[in-house]
């Protein structure tokens, strides 16, 4: 395994040669294969409900529904296929972020998105009732766009414009001030509050195929825009001056890759409520062996937060039998050592 | 993980205890006098006090009889009320609350046949963002009133420090209507005109179920699910209010809800719908929602594996209405008002038993 060998020696990444670079990607690009095929499987075999492999394949292929066992199974393909859209929303999302504003610590609660998508469901469901996901959907991708535009507004505000601690700083405020705003909503309307008891704590729980059709366009098309962006993030990475001699349009790898991001995390939130962590973290592990190409870095984040969010709502689902954890919870619990473990062997990676 | 819980299961109780901030504005200076009574305390006068009442915080002790009453949470004034004490102040009502001016239909009634509506209207206390300690400490109290309740021991101690305060005497919101009714009256010194008021509502009880003889004996789950995520069932346990009330109407809490329960302290657990056919013993299945709610259910390919669900023996408590409020949180005056309604739900389900 040459990622032990690597792993704990804090090696400078610029010193490893080509050939080695290029086993280690691959090497952990089969490891997130096998993981996202291993938390499928775990995904599908474990829950609240104990049952047998018979009932699980049966459950998948040609389900007998009047046996809960295989309705119970069934229940959990709709809910597998929600956890790998959704972990690997925010995993994409969390690399772009990271990669466009070259902040370590970007990821969709820093940068207003989240707050901003919770804080227009709030107010669609307050002033008209909403109570659907495609209702949800649209609203939340609306906040987070007008979210992510203040964000960058305020944070270009001045002569240097958006640099990464600006940004942050923006974003930080932003939330803030959107946080208020729903307090605001909630403590004069407690029958909103009610329905907006969902949106504090990430859940998979209300996954079915039909919300599923519903999602997967947005975020196929957040993800097609994100990967379009990755030659222009790997220019960013070494400032703009280098990336427009380089023949890159700045200004336009940020605006594709903003609204990729909006995209992808605007409906992660619409679809499972806010899930924190996984964005933060899974990039950061991504790095450690695929450097800092984006090429390989976007789509091994994708597929490490697809796993890593499956495997958090398997966890959820069976500490507690016969009550069930909300993923929300099981990824700031398990996200949080592992974020501070990266930090402390990597100082966080300059971007 | 046990407040996620607990927030989501308040939801009936939580809403019920807030209010709309307009209201609060508009209550106005209430009369600083409201401590007026129409009915004499207990034959033996003041020789009652002191009073001394054991809650899960401590020991309450009440000096003489009370004439500032507040009361605070879902439903304690209730029984001042019923007793002919008009409250100086009590915490508004937003859940159930058809009209929207923080108090619901029965204790509204009630007030009216005191003559304390209007400008006498009693204080009402905004709780939409926890006890409001300073709206009560301006009622200028001599007693608050909370045997059914969900305060915090923090809070306990700051409301003693306005006025003795009366608290739960064993579990959050596990105090039913009975014991609501004799321990906030025995701080009043009024128990026995408190036991008189609930045996009254227990014979109107009798001889509403005389009239329904299927609901007598039937097995209940109380639930609440959540139509945005089916994935799990709330079930109320056997020690929350609302599911004692049930107790008295003549039905039995299913054994599978008792296992389920264990020893808990808290009123609601969650049970994951893979598990539905935990269920399987009930014969009336009760959740709050709306004329949607069975269809959505019997749709649901887990939680039609509860066989109640599937022959339709589910009664519909119908969310966010004046009857859901007066049930959820039972008291010695919403019982009577909500009985033959709410009895009619169990008998229609009742009936599908088979």
């Amino acid at each position: 395994m040459t990622l032990t060998a690597t792993a704990g020696t804090p090696a400078p990444p610029s010193r490893v040669g080509p050939a080695s670079l290029r086993r280690r990607r691959t090497l952990g690009l089969a490891a997130c294969v096998v993981g996202v095929l291993l938390a499928v499987v775990a995904s599908l075999a474990f829950g609240a409900r104990v049952v047998g492999w018979d009932d699980v394949v049966a459950g998948v292929l040609h389900p007998d529904t009047s046996d809960i066992a295989q309705a119970a199974v069934r229940s959990r393909v709709a809910r597998t296929v929600l956890g790998l859209l959704v972990g690997a929303a925010l995993g994409l999302g969390g690399a772009v972020l990271q990669g466009l504003t070259r902040n370590p610590l970007a990821d969709p609660a820093l940068l207003g998105i989240s707050s901003g998508a919770s804080l227009a469901v709030v107010l669609g469901i307050m002033l008209l009732g909403l109570s659907t996901l495609t209702q949800y959907v649209w609203f939340a991708f609306a906040g987070a766009t007008i979210a992510a535009l203040l964000v960058y507004a305020i944070g270009s505000l001045g002569r240097e414009g958006a640099t990464p601690l600006k940004l942050a700083l923006a974003g930080a405020a932003t939330t803030a001030a959107l946080g208020s705003g729903v307090s605001m909503v909630l403590l004069s309307r407690t029958d909103v509050l009610d329905t907006f008891r969902f949106w504090q704590v990430g859940s998979l729980g209300r996954a079915s195929f039909a919300e599923l059709a519903q999602v997967a366009p947005f975020l196929v098309v957040g993800a097609v825009l994100a990967v379009g962006c990755a030659r222009g993030m790997d220019a960013l990475a070494l400032g703009d001056d280098v990336a427009v001699g380089l023949g890159q349009h700045v200004t336009a790898v940020r605006a594709v890759g903003a609204l990729a991001a909006v995209l992808l995390c605007g409906t992660a939130v619409a679809a499972a409520g806010p899930i924190g962590f996984v964005g933060l973290v899974v990039p950061h592990l991504a790095r450690t062996f695929t450097g800092p190409s984006h090429r390989w870095l976007l789509p091994v984040s994708a597929a490490l937060g697809a796993a890593l969010l499956l495997a958090a709502d398997v966890v959820g689902r069976v500490v507690a039998r016969p009550q069930e954890v909300e993923v929300g919870i099981v990824t700031a619990v398990l996200g949080a050592p592992v974020f501070i473990a990266i930090i402390r062997r990597h100082k966080v990676r300059e971007l | 993980m046990r407040t996620a819980l607990s927030r989501r299961a308040l939801r009936p109780l939580v809403a019920a205890t807030a209010a709309a901030l307009l209201l609060a504005a508009c209550s106005g200076n209430a009369d600083a006098d409201g401590g007026e009574t129409t009915s004499t305390p207990d034959a033996d006068g003041g020789a009652g006090f002191p009073v001394t009442l054991t809650s899960a915080f401590g020991e309450t002790t009440v000096e003489s009889e009370p004439t500032a009453v507040a009361t605070v949470n879902w439903g304690n004034h209730d029984v001042p009320i019923a007793l002919g004490v008009v409250p100086v102040g009590f915490a508004a009502s937003t859940y159930g609350d058809d009209d929207s001016d923080g108090v619901l239909p029965w204790t509204f009634e009630a007030l009216e046949e005191l003559g304390a509506t209007g400008d006498d209207l009693p204080v009402l206390f905004d709780e939409t963002d926890g006890v409001a300690f300073e709206s009560i400490a301006n009622t200028e109290p001599d007693v608050i009133l909370a045997a059914y309740s969900g305060l915090t021991e923090e809070d306990w101690t700051t409301l003693q420090q306005i006025a003795p305060t009366v608290s739960w005497p064993e579990f959050a919101w596990g105090t039913n209507w009975k014991d609501m009714a004799l321990v906030n009256g025995e701080a009043l010194g009024r128990k026995a005109q408190a036991q008189e008021l609930v045996d009254d509502v227990l014979a109107q009880i009798e001889a509403a179920l005389a009239e329904r003889p299927e609901v007598e004996g039937t097995t209940f789950a109380y639930t609440w699910i959540d139509p945005a995520d089916p994935s799990t069932i709330g079930v109320y346990t056997p020690l929350d209010a609302r599911v004692q009330l049930l107790d008295d109407l003549g039905m039995t809490v299913a054994p599978s809800v008792v296992e389920l329960a264990g020893d808990t302290d808290v009123f609601y657990v969650d049970l994951a719908a893979e598990q539905a056919d935990t269920l399987a013993d009930v014969d009336v299945l009760v959740t709050y929602g709306d004329d949607s709610t069975l269809a959505a259910l019997q749709a649901d390919p887990l939680l039609n594996k509860i066989p109640a669900v599937a022959r339709g023996s589910v009664a519909v408590v119908p969310d966010g209405t004046p009857l859901s409020s007066a049930t959820s949180g039972p008291t010695v005056l919403s019982v009577p008002w909500a009985l033959d309604a709410y009895l009619d739900l169990f008998q229609a389900a009742a009936a599908k038993v088979g």
